[in-house]
């Protein structure tokens, strides 16, 4: 060993006593309020006999994105081990602590072990247990009773990622809560431009393709934590020479681990984008051949109405009741100019139209859209942007130089500016980004959330069981964030997982709203907060645990997942499926749910569109260890490789004609409604950002034992915050605004930013001090919003708060 | 001869407690106790940072058994019980264990837990491997490097499980071994060399 390793700054001997580590938190947990007992569910077998011994395999969590394939190691009908499953390249066998946990969280204090029947107020969490029998007649006869009273939409339906309810809404006829207001924000603005990526942003390469960019600009995500099963392949890329660069207002993991941290102003992302782009434009670093053949920087747009010029006015539909098709851009073309005549043509008759031009069509004044960017850009100036962000002008400029040079990546997330009410703006100025620098649709160059590798990886096509004709979902005309203050006719609510809680910010109003409803039942193995608003709850069984050899079939990282049985269901919990059924059947319904969940599998693979999938079943995968590979899987996936994007045109469509009301036809900046506002900031000085951890998949994982090990809500400020405040870390503190409060403990960290503080999503009043999270978070709907793809965002983190002392 | 070890990359490590819980799972560790645990060096709260905004600093450190060459607790075990045993691993025979906790006391990196009570186990029963033996009440435990596993030919479970690939496990008898060029490549240290206490467990950057 040398002398220089040796001399570094490692921990002394009394470091290891008193350094931060697991078992060492600062707060103490209130109990939580224990479910009917039920002891001898959870009493070791018999020691006496030998133990029998085996593995199977099941998928976990899909909406970290993870969907790791998990091998179980079951002894004497218990789960005891847990590890990473998969055949053949080990990078696609991924597990993370949360899968580990289940080995306790299953059996743990968390679980509703019977039905439960409401006895107390609503909100209070009083239950008795009822029989299952008492339970699904009771559910159905108010089901019949409220869509008889009412309509067959009267009854919402709402099931998390997690849950297997499928069947639910089709059968009932019921009303689903419109859009969701949650991981849209980004997307909003940038997926239009892109054609692709459902809203959510989903419309990056994978994480792989990271090792093949110089560049791999982080904004607003933390990877590190939110996509851990699949974090080798940051590192992979680092080790392989990409230069990881991570703007977070806070310091966060990803940050740490990145060659360099940028700190932002919270909000601001966009206007870094914004002065970016302006560098880009001033230094003559734009990629002209990207923008001419595959974006609409060359289409022209009408000089006085901002709108774009198309070959004729769209034609009215006769009815105008009927749905009208809109017009193809080969039906009705936009106008580009000829870069050798300097006339104005159809953009279907010029491949490489000119970036910049004037001209008429039709006797209008015409301008390209890249000329009304760099016009609109010039109040966009670097030293502006370093103004908005706290960024140095210089590092902008720097930062803007590299990003152009590429091949870079451009990774965004859900966790932080997308829960901004500007959100859009910042996805639709990084689409803009990409486009005037050509970053997309070639090695190393992408745009989008990385996030969750199965969702942006090879994804087979999976067939599904063919639902009854008549069986449809009702539309939904009011989003659920929307029913307290619009007229719906949504009297009824089954939740499969915690809506109450977890998706709706300003719970003060949520409860309010709730507490209209006819009934409320809530589905879900864990009693969460949204659930104690429930007259019913159901135990459905978890992940680990099915009734049939096979309980269903999905696409992982790269490869097709089934789950198999691990273990009998525990306690008194049933299947989704086998609930749908028993709920179908008192309702005549029966008939349209497959009778096995063997049946079902392997529909959803014998109705598949590729060959190689419906030709497998679910024992011949289980047969190959409960995966199979996507054929081809070593290659890094691509997304528009050819440069094609999925867009009517072809290109990159970043001129958003819907937005022109809003001046938003182009990205412009707009500060955050609650942050920004300065005047309800002399009262709430922090911003408070209720983002991700690893410790977490959003609220569950609250009730997990060996994860509270790790984490127990705790609200951490800059200890300038804290100081000013008389706080010290232990304190219990009470975080509020004028739309609620709540209390947890409180704790110094430097990396958090000053006037900034940040908390882990999902804290609800079972594991704080008091009370929720959700109480003080913003649901103030921005009026573009409902202009937008997926309507607007719920701007959980544009919250402003102040803490005290409790 | 045999010496079995881990290097950790604290460049890879993102603090994410897996090898931790891996850990707990496969040896039945239980209740208030981990054999391995995750530091963010010299913070008082965990994912804190060193320094003041925004010039901050953090190390996530993984710290378990260190198997040393010259452990410290070794040497103070009066009855014999904790000892090195043939693939360079520190390991406690329970039956000789008599609680003196004097290991406790010795070793320098907090490695080890004591069992003050009949062990707790939220589940109500033994999980992870068959094989480990169950610990009773009076007894010192800790990393023992996975000895049912490693003793199998398998890899130790923090090493399997870690989502960062940051763990590499191996002989450092053997000269061409991943570890072994790991460790002369990547110039890898040790913690707290001054002890004397030589340890096996290397860390890098």
């Amino acid at each position: 060993m040398t002398e220089s390793s040796s001399t570094r700054g490692r921990l002394t001997r009394r470091g290891f006593l008193k350094t931060a580590g697991a078992a060492a938190g600062v707060a103490g947990l209130a109990g939580v309020a224990s479910m009917a007992t039920a002891d001898g569910w959870l009493a070791p077998a018999s020691a006496e006999a030998a133990p029998e011994e085996h593995v199977a395999r099941t998928y976990h969590q899909s909406h970290c994105g993870g969907m790791c394939s998990l091998a179980c190691t079951v002894r004497d009908g218990r789960m005891v081990k847990v590890q990473p499953n998969g055949v053949g390249n080990p990078d696609f066998q991924t597990i993370c602590l949360k899968g580990i946990s289940e080995v306790a969280h299953i059996y743990g204090k968390g679980r509703v072990q019977t039905p439960l029947k409401r006895v107390g107020e609503r909100g209070s969490g009083q239950f008795e247990p009822i029989s299952w029998d008492e339970a699904l007649d009771e559910v159905a006869e108010l089901i019949k009773t409220t869509q008889d009273a009412y309509g067959r939409d009267s009854i919402m339906v709402l099931a998390t990622a997690e849950a297997d309810f499928g069947f639910l809404a089709p059968m009932l006829g019921a009303q689903t809560g419109g859009f969701d207001g949650i991981d849209v924000g980004t997307g909003n603005g940038l997926d239009p431009a892109m054609g692709f990526g459902a809203g959510y942003a989903m419309c990056a390469p994978e994480a792989r393709d990271w090792q093949r960019s110089k560049l791999v600009l982080t904004v607003g995500s933390n990877y590190c934590e939110s996509s851990l099963p699949n974090v080798f392949t940051f590192f992979d890329a680092k080790e392989a020479g990409a230069h990881m660069v991570t703007v977070d207002p806070h310091y966060s993991t990803t940050a740490s681990k990145s060659d360099e941290w940028i700190p932002i102003e919270p909000g601001t992302d966009a206007a870094l984008f914004l002065g970016m782009i302006s560098h880009i434009i001033d230094n003559d670093l734009a990629d002209e051949d990207f923008m001419a053949q595959h974006s609409t920087m060359p289409f022209l747009v009408d000089a006085e109405t901002g709108l774009l010029i198309r070959d004729h006015e769209e034609i009215a539909p006769v009815d105008e009741a009927a749905e009208a098709e809109p017009e193809t851009p080969e039906q009705n073309p936009y106008f580009v100019i000829d870069p050798v005549t300097g006339n104005p043509v159809h953009h279907t008759q010029c491949d490489t139209p000119a970036i910049s031009g004037t001209t008429q069509v039709r006797g209008r004044n015409a301008v390209t859209v890249w000329d009304v960017l760099v016009e609109g850009q010039k109040p966009y100036t670097v030293d502006w942007a370093a103004e908005i962000t706290g960024i140095p002008a210089e590092r902008i400029a720097s930062l803007a130089e590299e990003y152009a040079e590429g091949p870079s990546s451009l990774a965004l997330g859900w966790g932080g500016n997308d829960k901004m009410t500007n959100a859009d703006i910042a996805g639709h100025a990084a689409a803009v980004l990409v486009a005037i620098t050509g970053n997309v649709g070639k090695p190393g160059a992408g745009v989008g959330v990385y996030v969750g590798q199965s969702y942006n990886s090879y994804a087979p096509a999976l067939g599904a069981w063919a639902l009854p004709e008549d069986w449809a979902a009702a539309a939904s005309e009011v989003s659920i964030y929307d029913m307290p203050y619009r007229e719906n006719n949504c009297h009824a609510a089954i939740f499969c997982g915690d809506i109450v809680a977890q998706h709706l910010a300003n719970m003060n109003v949520t409860c309010d709203w709730a507490d209209t409803l006819d009934f409320i039942v809530t589905m879900d193995p864990y009693f969460t907060e949204g659930a104690k608003w429930s007259d019913y709850i159901l135990p459905c069984t978890s992940r680990f645990e099915y009734d049939e050899p096979f309980g269903n079939v999905k696409a992982g990282y790269s490869q097709i997942v089934i789950q198999e049985k691990i273990i009998d269901p525990l306690f008194e919990a049933r299947t989704d499926l086998w609930i749908q059924r028993e709920l179908a059947s008192r309702l005549g319904l029966k008939a349209g749910i497959p009778e096995s969940s063997v049946d079902r599998c392997n529909a959803i693979l014998s109705t598949s569109t590729e060959p190689w999938v419906s030709e497998l079943t679910v024992e011949k995968i289980s047969e190959n260890g409960a995966v199979w590979p996507v054929p081809d899987r070593e290659v890094i996936r691509e997304v528009v490789p050819d440069q094609v994007f999925p867009t009517p045109t072809g290109r990159m469509e970043l001129y958003y004609d819907g937005m022109v009301p809003f001046d938003q036809q182009l990205p412009q900046w707009e500060p955050c409604t609650e942050i920004a506002d300065e005047s309800l900031r002399a009262q709430f000085p922090l911003q408070l950002t209720n983002t991700r951890t690893r410790f977490r998949i959003h609220n569950q994982f609250y009730d997990s034992d060996w994860l509270q090990l790790m984490y127990e809500p705790l609200v951490m400020l800059n200890p300038a915050d804290m100081a000013s405040r008389g706080l010290e870390t232990g304190d219990v503190v009470r975080v509020f605004n004028d739309r609620g409060e709540f209390k947890v403990h409180a704790a110094a960290n430097n990396a958090i930013r000053p006037g900034s503080v940040r908390i882990y999503e999902a804290a609800t009043a079972d594991y704080t001090v008091a009370g929720n999270l959700q109480n003080v978070t913003n649901n103030t709907m921005i009026e573009r919003g409902y202009d937008l793809m997926c309507g607007p965002v719920i701007p959980f983190s544009d919250t402003l708060v102040e803490i005290e002392k409790a | 001869m045999t010496r079995l070890a881990i290097a950790i990359n604290l460049d890879r490590c993102v603090g994410c407690h897996t090898c931790a819980l891996s850990c707990k799972m496969q040896n039945n560790v239980p209740e208030g106790m981990l054999w391995n645990r995750v530091l963010t060096e010299d913070c008082d709260v965990m994912d804190g940072a060193l320094g003041t905004y925004p010039n901050v600093t953090r190390t996530f450190l993984p710290v378990a058994c260190q198997h040393c060459q010259n452990a410290a607790c070794q040497r103070v075990c009066p009855t014999g019980a904790t000892y090195k045993d043939d693939k360079g691993r520190v390991e406690i025979d329970y039956d000789k264990c008599i609680g003196c906790r004097m290991c406790m006391a010795a070793c320098p990196y907090n490695a080890r837990n004591f069992n003050w009570q009949t062990p707790v186990r939220v589940t109500g029963a033994n999980y992870g491997d068959a094989e480990v033996p169950v610990r009773p009440k009076g007894v010192a435990e800790k990393c023992t490097l996975c000895k049912e596993r490693t003793d199998r030919g398998e890899e130790p479970m923090c090493v399997v499980c870690c989502p960062a690939h940051a763990r590499i496990f191996g002989d450092l008898d053997d000269p061409d071994s991943e570890i072994s060029q790991t460790i002369l490549n990547r110039k890898a240290w040790t913690l707290l060399e001054g002890q004397g206490t030589r340890p096996s467990v290397h860390y890098f950057e």
